[in-house]
């Protein structure tokens, strides 16, 4: 039976969601953190890394959850850009980032709320959860300027139904 | 890395200056700034604002917190007066320096980090410190400005 690995990120109740193992550069738990005003309340920091500074993409808030404290662990990832070439960013979370393996069984249909869509490409069924698997171009590349949050996304979809 | 190739436009020919306000340092090109200035000619203060009248200039001078909200600390030691193109406005400074651009490599701010409205363009590291290259233009959009300052920059400017 065919298998690949992927990086699970849990950030909360509703806030799991995985990336491909060859995405994943490595986690870092301190670096320099810039603050950058008029930045979406998920992704408003830039953290140095080696030579350069890449932006934070900090799931739990981007779900809209509330945590008592920001997420110690940065997972450093590469992508491949729209412009070519390879960028670099980072997702932030509170628990460390555990490898699975996948098999095409466990595949199935993304949540129903609309956030997900937006920045998943696949999703699967691992330990009782529905978990979306991220497109890092589309979490790092949003083409939607208002830079719309899931949770707000989320809310949209439950006062719809 | 991030893209270094298409920040060309950005780059000013005379250099940047760098202004700090609120602690945070933003960038503009020095060729926009038409006059650096210290706090005591500032001729009128409102609420949100001070006015600067000299060198055929009529402006409205801000205090701005970080987040690009006028606010009403008026005791910044300096402020320059810059155009855009849509006419001039002043902005109250903590700190001030003239950089050459050779001295700051810029990078545009991830599409992921930008809300629509936000000045930001680019930031590159300054010191110890990033400092952000901002649209004047988008400053401008966020300020309550009249039509007073452009056509005062028009009168004394004339093409």
């Amino acid at each position: 039976m065919p298998t690949s690995k992927a990086i699970r990120l849990d950030a909360g109740v509703s806030a799991v969601a995985a990336i491909g193992l060859h995405e994943v550069i490595e986690v870092v738990t301190e670096g320099d953190m810039a603050p950058v005003p008029m930045a979406p309340p998920h992704c408003r920091e830039l953290l140095q890394w080696r030579d350069q500074w890449i932006p934070v993409f900090d799931l739990a808030t981007w779900r809209g959850l509330q945590p008592e404290s920001p997420g110690r662990f940065f997972v450093v990832v590469g992508y491949a850009a729209d412009a070519g070439g390879v960028q670099y960013g980072c997702m932030r979370v509170p628990e460390f980032p555990q490898i699975v393996e996948l098999s095409d069984q466990q595949a199935c249909s993304l949540p129903v709320d609309a956030a997900w869509s937006r920045i998943a490409i696949s999703c699967f069924k691992g330990d009782g959860k529905t978990v979306p698997i991220l497109s890092l171009r589309k979490v790092f590349q949003p083409h939607d300027q208002s830079q719309k949050t899931g949770a707000a996304d989320a809310a949209g979809a439950s006062i719809a139904a | 890395m991030l893209p270094k190739a298409s920040t060309d436009h950005l780059r000013a020919g005379a250099g940047f200056l760098a202004a700090t306000f609120d602690g945070f340092t933003a960038l503009f090109p020095q060729q926009s700034v038409m006059t650096v200035e210290q706090r005591s000619h500032l001729t009128e203060h409102r609420d949100t604002y001070a006015v600067y009248r000299g060198g055929g200039i009529s402006a409205r001078v801000f205090s701005l917190s970080r987040a690009f909200r006028p606010i009403a600390k008026t005791d910044r030691p300096y402020f320059i007066v810059a155009r855009y193109r849509g006419g001039v406005f002043g902005l109250a400074c903590d700190e001030l320096q003239a950089i050459n651009s050779a001295q700051v490599s810029l990078k545009l701010i991830p599409t992921s980090l930008k809300c629509g409205n936000s000045p930001i363009e680019a930031f590159a590291l300054f010191g110890k410190k990033i400092a952000f290259q901002c649209s004047l233009e988008a400053i401008a959009a966020l300020l309550p400005l009249e039509d007073v300052e452009a056509h005062a920059y028009e009168q004394s400017h004339p093409a």
